[in-house]
């Protein structure tokens, strides 16, 4: 993802979103008449749903900084998504990883292009993302009566089952931008650089559904195990197969042991 | 072979000829075993220049006394060497690192051993840095393949006849193109032409490799012979259903048809001895594997 956003940098990064916004407005468009043909309507299931069909790879790995990433080899791109992280994390970055399996031109050709401005990338992928999530945040957030300014923040993360961080950060554009909310404003920067730290019980406070705030830690290899058991059942007389899909059961289990240790 | 004839092999394949050189592997032997008494091996082998085959290869031909004797028997016909992986290096010109990625992409379609070779011959160095050839081939050989004991005792090592095979092949086609015309292997094993066809597809796109010129590699699998056979008149029409029902089982063979406007068909298909027996009189149809 991109640079760290602080409440230093969070002006900047509204300017940045202004230089892209037509783009990524025309490309959220984009991806809704060509991918959502079947017309999923959750946000998280379609992601996941058009990932999938592009041999997404789930994993949880212990590192809470990395959220997910583009493998590519050759002219294959595949999609791995870290689900040690909180779910709402994990649809965000699925968010993010579409932007660049689709539409990221440094990841379209097997060459790196290195005339596109990395920073400038990430944030597009970031801001996507939030395109893609989003709705009218601003009105919801208002129509909550709730004084406390967390607690209204946690309802708007569960509602469109966002991070702490791109809730702020899309409430901050929509006050600064369009209704010059100063009050709200500050109450972002106030509030930006603390998370909450217990989310979890605080949603379960809220009577909210903790799930969302808490890791899925799902194990699945981008549907290659049914992939190998096609072509073993349409070559029986190559034996690599059997081996690759031996090797790839061995991998899972590993990860699988691997598992109880990072839940425990 | 060591040392020495080594490098006589070598001057022979530097010599210009125009050489047709054949690979075997070891169930074409055990096939060749069986219809000896219908075809002999002048017969098949006489067009060869020279017959090779990897050690890996004839260990496991002696696992078998009849096996054994045939390619002994081969040397009336054609000049026959049996190559120690070892001596490899010799024939790239200790080109170690390109033997490396030759070893690599033949073994591409197995990925518990592209990752044990990454693992634990690469182990995260520049190729350049790579341990003497002897030494990581000898635990690529020990520890890389799996194993399995076999009835008289040896341990057989999977997958150890097809990969040096296929790196045979590539060292002849890419280091030796300008003497050798024909490279032939004789194999049954759709593991083995697997193996080759995933690493020319590699090996084509690979900056190491991909401008040489290279002298292609072709197969004679036992349908592909039987066809030949038919063809020379070796196995008469009266004899040919005999000879399937004792010799050939249903197989998945790779053919190409012509079509009424010559526009040529690609098939993979699943071929009993009945389809198979219909293909033979069919002069439209070429196999290739």
């Amino acid at each position: 993802m991109s640079e760290l956003i602080t409440s230093k940098n969070l002006e900047q990064v509204i300017e940045k979103n202004k230089l892209i916004k037509d783009d990524i407005l025309r490309l959220t468009n984009d991806f809704t008449v060509r991918f959502n043909k079947l017309g999923v309507t959750g946000q998280d299931k379609l992601s996941f749903s058009v990932l999938k069909e592009n041999h997404l790879i789930q994993i949880p790995i212990d590192d809470e900084y990395w959220g997910g990433a583009i493998i590519t080899k050759g002219s294959i791109k595949i999609p791995v998504i870290n689900t040690a992280q909180p779910r709402v994390y994990q649809y965000f970055v699925a968010w993010h990883e579409i932007y660049h399996l689709f539409y990221d031109l440094s990841l379209r050709d097997e060459t790196h292009n290195i005339a596109v401005d990395m920073d400038l990338n990430e944030r597009r992928a970031d801001y996507f993302a939030a395109k893609m999530i989003f709705g009218n945040v601003y009105d919801y957030y208002y129509s909550l009566d709730d004084e406390d300014f967390i607690d209204r923040v946690i309802k708007c993360m569960d509602v469109y089952k966002a991070p702490y961080k791109a809730v702020l950060i899309e409430l901050f554009e929509e006050a600064v931008t369009k209704y010059n909310d100063l009050d709200l404003k500050e109450k972002i920067l106030e509030h930006f650089d603390n998370k909450p730290e217990n989310l979890v019980q605080k949603f379960i406070d809220l009577e909210l559904d903790a799930e969302l705030v808490k890791p899925s830690y799902v194990v699945s290899l981008g549907r290659l195990e049914k992939k190998i058991q096609s072509v073993m059942k349409e070559n029986p007389d190559v034996s690599h197969h059997k081996d690759n899909y031996q090797f790839l059961l061995t991998l899972k289990n590993k990860i699988k042991k691997g598992v109880e240790g990072l839940v425990k | 072979m060591k040392g020495e004839s080594i490098n006589d092999l070598k001057k022979y394949l530097s010599t210009g000829r125009s050489l047709k050189i054949c690979i075997l592997d070891n169930n074409s032997v055990e096939f060749l075993t069986w219809v000896r008494k219908s075809v002999s091996p002048e017969k098949i082998f006489s067009q060869y220049d020279m017959i090779l085959i990897p050690k890996w290869v004839w260990v496991e031909v002696c696992d078998s006394d009849n096996r054994k004797s045939y390619i002994n028997d081969l040397k009336h016909c054609s000049k026959v060497q049996i190559i120690d992986e070892v001596d490899y290096l010799t024939l790239v010109d200790y080109k170690e690192a390109e033997l490396y990625y030759l070893f690599l992409y033949c073994c591409y379609n197995v990925s518990r051993l592209v990752s044990f070779i990454k693992k634990n011959i690469l182990k995260n160095r520049p190729v350049e840095d790579l341990d003497p050839y002897e030494e990581w081939l000898s635990v690529f050989y020990e520890e890389g393949l799996d194993q399995k004991k076999l009835s008289n005792g040896r341990i057989q090592r999977k997958n150890a006849g097809e990969i040096s095979i296929s790196v045979l092949s590539y060292i002849f086609s890419y280091y030796y193109s300008g003497s050798i015309d024909i490279i032939t292997i004789f194999s049954s094993d759709r593991d083995t032409y697997e193996f080759v066809s995933k690493a020319k597809e590699i090996l084509y796109k690979d900056e190491r490799f991909k401008d040489r010129s290279n002298t292609s590699i072709t197969f004679k699998s036992n349908d592909l012979l039987i066809y030949e056979w038919t063809r020379l008149g070796y196995i008469d029409e009266q004899n040919i259903h005999t000879f399937l029902d004792s010799y050939r089982q249903t197989r998945r063979i790779k053919f190409t048809r012509k079509k009424q406007d010559n526009s040529i068909e690609e098939q993979d298909k699943l071929i009993d001895n009945a389809a198979f027996l219909e293909m033979l009189k069919d002069s439209t149809i070429y196999l290739i594997f």
